[in-house]
């Protein structure tokens, strides 16, 4: 019940509350503005550390060129070297455009759900999608495509990860109402039995084909071409256009039912939306990277404490931030380890846990003021 | 704040939307790169075609630089004397000993990958191979992530040739006839279709060897323990690996299995009468004859009424050795182990 009225777009009066003390001072709007725009930059130049730098050194001067051939054919030259422009254009452009859009996809989708479940323990992944998506893609990898009804590998997660969900949704409603509380207990319930079933296939598989497995349950962008960037991205935009339209009722859902009802949100109805939009959203990122985890955990608690909860505010940083974290993360990923490329999740976790640490030490004195 | 957000977001929106678009439109464009190669002259023998997995496979000249891979097609490749043409292999993590005469040949080749998959796609086709021997679909399909696919490496000009058609790794499909048959398709390929009648001669005349010493030796019923403590990791009767000893005269005390973890009780109850214990990674250490004493030790504590463990027959024994020439060398290998007599 932290959330000071101020957030819920009331009263201006009652920002300087004292529970919103060690809150960060809203920012005036055209320090925003130029957040926005600095955190945009911020992106940019994470897509083009990623374009440029890779495990096999190009310069800087034929990725420009390679880049722009592409993008205004005819002005500059066609690359002399094939191999470079495969590189430049096929493998590394559109693996750091899929990251920066799951980052974002991940991010927003974490903020929608800790307030639709008014949990700061919940993640995208809360539904169980992760674990389905696992044990759609696991059972494609070790029964072999045309055992699962011929589906690929994406299709296969993307299959799980809707299944999962309609099962905790149908698990968590009664008479016709969905509590935030039962939905996280039919997530946490069904996620152990998927986790059960992929870890007996698991068992069951070749020592070999056990490595490709593992790179999926922990996240990878490493199989992104330009077929898997389009849906994600369109998916993203319609997910966070529509979070916007509703931010002032998820503002109103993390300040508590009752303050919902009263200022006019039939909150079931908008709770279910909710979690059919976010995990529409997250069954479309996880098919093309696996389950990255911690992503969709700690930038929402990152920008809630720079920019305090107003989902109009929230958003969109959450959105940029992921979307930088992710391609930084992924540029780790492929070149810390070369010739090997690591799983995204052992990255985020290793530079994002210490952080999400020192983040929460800063907050003790105050409150539990992660959240709400 | 009440002024200024809705403003902020449009400013927001309105800069994502053109991130997509610029998304899209740059997506759009990605669509149709292609790389063409020029014709190549008509070689004596040449255009080859062959038939594999399913793929039309032509060449009109013999690849030139070839990644060749895990371990046992990397031997496949090399005992047809084409290393020269090897540009790169897997790190051959667990090191068995190399086949004899191959040493000088495999340390020459660069090791591009250190798992047993080829390298990730970027430094793959830097590498700048025209042809990739695969040693199953894994080595290209969705296995690993960061794998080039084949549609990337078709457009990076690299023609790639698998070996085990199967889904995964050592199922029903693959059996002599498999190394057999990507033995006669890579002499085709490379123009050196003699050596590999010579190689496949070679192979089939071991194993006609090995199973004329054993044929009059009683079948040892065995069990090949790979590792563990509770349950113990087996390989069954059913992997192409333990399928291939009972050429050597030892019979799979799981016929049913491939690979598995199964209880120490259900172990006790077998009738064992040897164990054929693969090593584990440090223990080669260059060697010949691997170190499998713990093993052993192990195996005697838990099993002391198992015919194995009264006698002492602890077998050590390579199987991981896939589709390769290897396969008859260890045959042999493990027959002279299993029946010290009928090689005398």
């Amino acid at each position: 019940m932290a959330v000071a009225p101020s957030r819920v777009g009331r009263t201006r009066s009652s920002r300087s509350r004292p529970g919103a003390r060690r809150r960060a001072r809203p920012l005036s709007g055209s320090a925003f503005s130029l957040l926005l725009a600095g955190l945009s930059a911020a992106v940019l130049f994470s897509l083009l550390l990623a374009t440029s730098l890779g495990p096999v050194t190009i310069p800087l001067s034929e990725t420009g060129r390679i880049v722009l051939h592409h993008v205004v054919p005819g002005v500059v030259a066609v690359p002399q070297d094939p191999v470079g422009d495969q590189i430049i254009w096929e493998f590394r452009l559109p693996r750091a455009l899929l990251g920066a859009v799951v980052g974002a996809g991940l991010a927003v989708v974490g903020v929608a759900l800790q307030a639709a479940v008014r949990n700061p323990l919940a993640d995208p992944y809360l539904l169980g999608v992760s674990s389905g998506a696992s044990l759609g893609a696991v059972s494609v990898l070790v029964l072999g495509s045309s055992a699962v009804g011929g589906l690929s590998l994406s299709a296969g997660a993307f299959a799980g990860a809707l299944l999962a969900m309609a099962l905790v949704y149908l698990l968590a409603r009664r008479r016709s109402r969905v509590t935030p509380l039962r939905l996280v207990l039919a997530g946490v319930a069904l996620a152990y039995l998927f986790q059960a079933l992929y870890s007996f296939l698991l068992i069951k598989s070749d020592p070999r084909s056990t490595v490709g497995i593992l790179f999926w349950l922990l996240g990878s962008l490493g199989s992104a071409e330009w077929s898997d960037v389009q849906l994600p991205a369109g998916a993203l935009v319609l997910g966070i256009g529509y979070l916007l339209l509703q931010a002032r009722s998820l503002n109103s859902l993390l300040a508590g039912d009752e303050t919902a009802v009263s200022l006019g949100v039939n909150i079931n109805r908008f709770r279910v939306q909710l979690l059919v939009v976010t995990s529409l959203l997250v069954g479309v990122m996880v098919a093309v990277s696996g389950a990255i985890a911690f992503v969709g955990l700690i930038i929402p608690h990152m920008c809630r404490s720079a920019v305090g909860s107003d989902h109009r505010r929230l958003l969109p940083v959450a959105a940029l931030v992921g979307a930088a974290f992710l391609v930084l993360v992924d540029l780790a990923a492929r070149t810390v380890d070369e010739p090997s490329e690591l799983p995204l999740t052992i990255v985020t976790a290793i530079f994002g846990v210490p952080f999400f640490i020192w983040l929460l030490r800063r907050h003790d004195r105050g409150r539990e003021a992660m959240f709400g | 704040m009440t002024r200024s957000g809705p403003r902020a977001w449009r400013v927001w929106l309105s800069g994502v939307c053109l991130f997509v678009v610029a998304c899209t439109v740059v997506a759009a464009c990605g669509g149709d790169v292609s790389t063409d190669e020029p014709p190549q002259s008509g070689e004596a023998g040449y255009p080859v075609t062959i038939e594999n997995c399913g793929r039309t496979l032509t060449f009109d000249r013999a690849p030139e630089r070839a990644y060749i891979g895990y371990q046992p097609v990397a031997e496949l490749f090399v005992s047809l004397g084409l290393a020269d043409r090897a540009i790169g292999r897997t790190i051959f993590e667990v090191d068995p000993p190399l086949i004899p005469g191959q040493e000088a040949d495999m340390k020459r080749v660069p090791v591009l990958s250190e798992t047993s998959f080829p390298p990730p796609r970027e430094q793959l086709i830097a590498a700048r191979p025209d042809f990739l021997l695969a040693y199953f679909k894994g080595d290209y399909t969705d296995g690993v992530p960061g794998l080039a696919t084949l549609d990337q490496l078709d457009a990076a000009g690299v023609d790639v040739y698998t070996v085990d058609c199967g889904d995964g790794i050592g199922g029903e499909e693959s059996t002599f006839e498999t190394t057999y048959q990507a033995l006669r398709d890579l002499g085709k390929i490379f123009g050196v279709g003699e050596r590999a009648e010579q190689v496949i001669k070679t192979i089939q005349d071991q194993i006609a060897m090995v199973q004329q010493k054993v044929a009059g030796e009683p079948a040892v019923k065995v069990l090949i323990y790979t590792g563990g403590e509770g349950p113990l990791q087996v390989v069954g009767g059913k992997h192409i690996d333990a399928r291939s000893i009972a050429l050597a005269g030892a019979e799979n005390v799981l016929p049913d299995e491939t690979y598995t973890s199964v209880p120490l009780e259900k172990v006790a109850s077998l009738d064992v009468e040897a164990f054929v214990i693969m090593p584990d990674l440090a223990a080669f250490q260059g060697n010949e004859t691997p170190d499998v004493s713990k093993q052993s030790e192990f195996l005697t504590k838990a099993f002391p009424n198992l015919t194995a463990v009264k006698e002492r027959r602890f077998v050590p024994h390579y199987l991981y050795t896939g589709l390769s020439p290897r396969q008859s060398l260890d045959l042999e290998g493990l027959a002279r182990q299993l029946h010290p007599d009928a090689f005398q």
